[in-house]
């Protein structure tokens, strides 16, 4: 075919001669079409050997003239300076990086290389031992394994030749085997073209289904998972039912024909081979089954899929009377020629591969046991309740540990919405809805009627308004689409992932609330909605934006949470980022207060009973508050546990701040205001909540009139109340934690909260009592009552220059925060 | 063309963008263009093919370390070209062949 076209437009530039002419620009282009042909010309097979090649090439016109510069290149090289580059204008550094260096091994894939030459070549018709075969089997379950937790497939599963060769695994291949004498033995044939043939064809579809889920573009590509085929088939066109079959098939022949094979070969321990190769059999179908199911379209059949999800495990982890996965491992030999880890080097890549270790197989254990439970749960989350138990999962499994595989979030994230279906069932409409009614509880009215607006109504002055409610309420549903469903995305994305794209909605959900204001307002005039009167003068309820507020401070305080997790902060950047957290929950405690107010205070009765004020009344009649109340209360008494913690912390530092056991260090391009600004930069454009000034942390975090030892006795306090703040929360029922999904992740969260709260209670009750911080703080009081220093001005310098100039012999200690029981909290000790 | 370039770094400088040929030490042949040399004879090419006796594929943009070259050719422009019709008959029947 290249042939062809070639010489057919080398048959055009032979016109061109006659007609055109134009011989410089014929010379270029020939020249190119020439050395095209040359190359199609060198895949030829009868070719001489390289160095015959290119010496032909001079006397062949047909090819372009090279001249020989290497000794050239000698002499010229001799004249370059040091450093210096000669190279087309065009040509920058970032070409030069992005090229393949050739004769390096891990970028040049055509070099060869020692283990090239000694590489045994698989011999497909082997006969393989029951062994070998397991061998075979747990090397491309690790394999595979290793390519979900986010690794090529090229240097996972492609490395296994069977792969590539399964279909040519049929009893024909073995009629000639007698030219291998060496290999062949009375070993049946069927532990191949059964056994490991059903394995390896179940794995592939597996693989299929996995990358069916993949490719909808959930997760980051080459970040969480690498979906790149390279135009390889991975047996999509064998249908799924026929790899069912032929699993059962090989079961089947196992319980029958293998095992007793077994038992006349290896008396010993026939029992415990059969088992582990039926063992991984059955479980390769239930998880193909598993995920056969879940492929299905609106999540309608999870049911089936959790029953084979639930066998699938049980299998690895065995029961009572058998023995699971992991007691079989040490069983398999390993096969020559099986696998070759250099398979990439014959792939097309646009970059050389990332050098890889394969998980071990404890980890590829592993590695299924936390997909297969994290894919459970997913099953049990079309049970929809609530949109708020919804929202809780998600956010404990978002911080799940270890971290939920890319295949669960993308399932999660397909399972919460796929063709604008909410778990395959609602619309997204009424989760907004739900969420909501959940906390802001607001009156009847606001989502009684269809959104539709299109309904023609009778016109009476009632209608009329009832006809403009729905419009509203559905401009604010439509506008709340994208911020809310972006919330259960970003939730699902990997943890660095979550912080970063947290950041970015920050700004649609502070545009969200502006119009959700405007609506509310318009709202309330509409449903002529009497103001509650409060010391601050009349409040108007808010229902929709309180929510949106409600949404969007949460955001704010997991964005600067997960800074502590993800590890983003310096140690002396603590005390700011806490005090900031501990600002924006009180801001969030004081606006539940205020949505609390306006869900218990019912509208007053209305003295003039007309006729018009009945229906204004059922108009404004709002659904039974109880379950947003106790939704609201269990809200704060979180964050109060929340803030309480981070008063500690941040107090605690302050007062060591004071001993001059916490410094800051000194940074030459950097300063505190600097790293100030920095930190809640994502927060400066949005409208509320107010932004913090560095002044203003710099007065607040000083504690005048305090002393080291009165911080610290006072975030002891702190401590003692997050404690019994805690101790409410964990005697919640489900019905009121709404955690119905996430339960275990909960308590364990609130168990980490609280020996946070212990060990910083006896962190502390060390401190005040050790001498080091006893003198320096005694010592700074004296210095103070000497010189009492009448201007603040001046107050100001002599702290700052405790801080830095104080004689660093005198303390020996130097603080230590572990995060070692919440990701988010610190235990805060003095170490020597 | 630079000022401070000798007569040969000058020379040098023409053949960019030409297409040269290099032979590595391990008997494969790099066909691409010319884009970056530098003292120790470190060569980029652009658009590169690999060969090995009868293999051949695209490799794309490569840089061939000097201490493995062992031959470098370029795309000679003086000498004139023959009777390229005639070239142009030749490969024909050669690829019908």
């Amino acid at each position: 075919m290249s042939l062809l076209s070639n010489s057919s437009s080398a048959g055009n530039i032979g016109k061109l001669v006659e007609t055109v002419g134009n011989i410089e620009k014929l010379v270029e282009t020939v020249t190119e079409s020439i050395s095209n042909l040359n190359l199609s010309a060198s895949s030829q097979p009868p070719q001489p050997s390289l160095s015959q090649q290119s010496e032909q090439n001079y006397d062949n016109f047909s090819l372009p003239q090279y001249k020989d510069i290497t000794i050239f290149l000698d002499e010229v090289t001799r004249e370059f300076q040091i450093g210096q580059l000669v190279h087309l204008e065009s040509f920058g550094l970032y070409d030069a990086m992005s090229s393949i260096e050739i004769m390096d091994p891990k970028m040049d894939s055509g070099m060869i290389l020692d283990s090239d030459l000694t590489k045994k070549p698989l011999i497909l018709n082997a006969r393989l031992t029951p062994r070998q075969v397991l061998g075979v089997i747990d090397r491309l379950f690790i394999c595979e394994m290793t390519w979900h937790s986010g690794h090529s497939l090229s240097q996972t599963l492609y490395t296994c030749m069977y792969l590539h060769h399964v279909l040519e695994l049929k009893t024909e291949l073995f009629s000639n085997e007698r030219e291998h004498e060496e290999t062949s033995s009375d070993v049946p044939i069927e532990f191949v073209i059964l056994v490991l043939k059903a394995y390896i064809l179940g794995t592939a579809k597996c693989c299929n289904f996995v990358l069916e889920e993949m490719v909808k573009g959930n997760v980051y590509e080459e970040e969480d998972f690498a979906t790149n085929k390279f135009a390889l088939n991975l047996y999509e066109d064998f249908p799924e039912s026929s790899a069912v079959n032929l699993l059962d098939d090989a079961e089947n022949w196992l319980d029958q024909k293998g095992s007793s094979w077994l038992l006349e070969n290896e008396p010993e321990n026939w029992e415990i081979l059969t088992h582990a190769l039926k063992s991984r059999l059955r479980l390769r179908k239930s998880f193909l089954l598993a995920l056969i199911h879940l492929a299905k379209p609106r999540c309608q059949q999870y049911t089936e899929s959790q029953k084979h999800l639930l066998t699938t495990l049980q299998i690895l982890t065995g029961t009572n009377d058998e023995p699971g996965i992991k007691d079989t491992i040490e069983l398999g030999v390993d096969v020559d020629g099986a696998f070759d880890p250099l398979i990439n080097r014959k792939l097309v890549s646009q970059t050389p591969p990332r050098p890889i270790r394969l998980l071990t197989m404890q980890q590829s254990l592993e590695e299924i046991d936390n997909l297969l439970k994290n894919t459970l749960l997913i099953c049990g989350v079309i049970e929809y309740k609530s949109a708020d138990i919804l929202m809780n999962f998600f956010y404990y499994n978002a911080a799940r540990q270890p971290p939920a595989c890319a295949y669960s979030r993308s399932l999660l994230q397909s399972t919460f919405c796929t063709e604008n279906r909410i778990l395959g069932k609602f619309s997204i409409f009424q989760l907004i809805k739900d969420s909501v009614t959940e906390i802001s509880n607001p009156p009847y009215i606001y989502f009684a009627s269809k959104p539709d607006t299109d309904k023609p109504t009778n016109g009476t002055i009632v209608d009329e308004t009832r006809a403009k409610i729905p419009q509203l309420v559905n401009k604010f549903l439509e506008s709340s689409i994208k911020p809310l469903t972006d919330i259960f995305r970003i939730l699902c994305h990997n943890r660095s992932r979550q912080r970063r794209n947290m950041c970015k909605v920050l700004t649609d959900w502070d545009l969200l609330q502006e119009e959700a204001e405007h609506i509310d307002a318009e709202l309330h005039s509409l449903i002529k909605e009497e103001p509650i009167m409060t010391e601050d003068g009349p409040s108007h309820s808010y229902y929709l934006s309180s929510w949106v507020y409600h949404r969007k401070l949460i955001l704010l305080q997991e964005i600067l949470f997960l800074g502590f997790e993800l590890g983003l902060y310096g140690n002396h950047e603590f005390i700011m980022i806490y005090w900031y957290v501990d600002y924006l929950l009180g801001v969030h405690y004081q606006h539940l207060e205020r949505m609390l107010l306006h869900i218990t205070t019912k509208p007053s009765a209305t003295t003039k009973e007309s006729r018009k004020a009945k229906k204004q009344k059922a108009l404004r009649a709002t659904p039974p508050a109880t379950p947003s109340i106790t939704l609201i209360i269990n809200r704060k008494n979180m964050i109060t546990a929340r803030q309480e913690i981070c008063r500690g912390i941040y107090r605690t530092i302050a007062g060591l701040q004071k001993t001059g056991h916490m410094t800051v260090p000194r940074l030459e391009y950097d300063n505190e205001g600097i790293r100030f600004w920095q930190r809640f930069r994502m927060y400066r454009n949005l409208g509320s909540p107010t932004l913090l000034k560095y002044r203003e942390f710099k007065e607040n975090t000083k504690f005048e009139n305090l002393t080291a030892l009165d911080l610290l006795s006072a975030s002891k306090k702190n401590y003692e109340t997050a404690k019994t703040a805690i101790d409410h929360l964990m005697k919640m029922n489900l019905s009121e934690s709404r955690m119905d999904l996430c339960e275990a992740d909960f308590k364990n969260d609130l168990k980490a909260m609280f020996r946070v709260c212990i060990a910083n209670i006896v962190g502390l009750q060390k401190m005040l009592q050790d001498p080091e911080v006893l003198t320096s703080s005694t010592r700074k009081e004296k210095k103070s009552q000497s010189s009492p220093s009448p201007s603040s001005l001046s107050n100001t310098s002599s702290t700052t220059d405790i801080a830095t100039s104080e004689p660093k012999s005198s303390r020996t200690k130097y603080v230590d925060f572990e995060f070692k029981y919440h990701p988010w909290y610190p235990v805060i000790s003095l170490l020597p | 063309m630079k000022k401070e370039d000798t007569p040969n770094i000058a020379k040098l400088r023409s053949y960019l963008n030409l297409k040269a040929r290099i032979s590595v030490s391990d008997d494969r042949v790099f066909n691409g263009t010319f884009v970056c040399i530098d003292k120790y004879k470190n060569i980029i090419l652009a658009n590169t093919e690999e060969f090995r006796g009868v293999e051949k594929r695209y490799v794309g943009l490569v840089m061939v370390p000097g201490k493995h070259l062992i031959k470098a050719e370029i795309e000679n422009l003086e000498v004139p070209k023959k009777n390229i019709s005639e070239a142009d008959n030749v490969t024909t029947f050669a690829s019908v062949m």
